[in-house]
């Protein structure tokens, strides 16, 4: 008896975890942040009627290194096309998301999020995670981590939702 | 007070636990020699640590 309410007791605290991860169907959160270059208020909000994919990453993470040149080669590629990546950096340490976008320099757009505002609201689980957020603000694909192969997939999805 | 044991590190906080100098060992080539010749000379394995910072990665 003891050992149920023990466990009832946790519960609260694994479905405050899961509650309000943003999934695909879910409109976008809320995300407010800045341009990292010049610390310009970016609000994810004024990308509607774009698709947009949203990079959550850290200077410290490989798999984000990884898809950086993937990436910046898809926005290359649809850019002109209503495609935005807006990678939203989340070093505790502005100055280590800088140095790591001197080594390896991107066009798209880059956000920072030191306090990790956004990553909480979309209940961020792992580094990268990233957002393919359609031109009606709802989210339609959830990636969790970075391989090679990713990317494939990610560009085929984006195609769909710009010809929609 | 178990609370405090556990506290609740997001995924994008661990970027200092990251840090190669927060490995449990310093030299991962070196340990895995190390564990190899206890392997094979005690005919013992497991008990070690893994190697890596923790970075939620996949």
């Amino acid at each position: 008896m003891i050992s149920r309410y023990i466990a009832f007791s946790f519960l609260p605290f694994i479905f405050s975890t899961f509650a309000f991860a943003a999934k695909p169907g879910d409109l976008a959160p809320t995300c407010i942040t800045e341009h990292i270059e010049n610390g310009q208020t970016l609000d994810i909000a004024n990308y509607k009627n774009k698709v947009i994919y949203v990079d959550f990453w850290a200077s410290w993470c490989p798999p984000c290194k990884l898809s950086f040149p993937s990436l910046n080669k898809l926005h290359n590629e649809l850019y002109k096309q209503d495609f935005e990546v807006i990678a939203i950096n989340l070093d505790e340490d502005k100055n280590d998301a800088l140095e790591f976008l001197q080594h390896n320099p991107v066009k798209f757009t880059v956000a920072y999020d030191g306090k990790g505002k956004c990553p909480s609201g979309y209940n961020v689980m792992a580094m990268p995670s990233s957002y393919i957020i359609d031109k009606q603000g709802v989210v339609r694909e959830v990636h969790l981590g970075f391989n090679e192969d990713s990317i494939n997939h990610i560009r085929k999805t984006v195609l769909t939702l710009l010809a929609e | 007070m178990l609370g405090a044991c556990t506290p609740n590190i997001q995924p994008w906080e661990r970027g200092i636990l990251a840090k190669p100098h927060m490995s449990t060992q310093s030299n991962a080539i070196e340990a895995s020699l190390r564990q190899h010749l206890l392997l094979s000379k005690e005919a013992s394995s497991g008990g070690h640590n893994a190697g890596g910072g923790g970075c939620g990665c996949n």
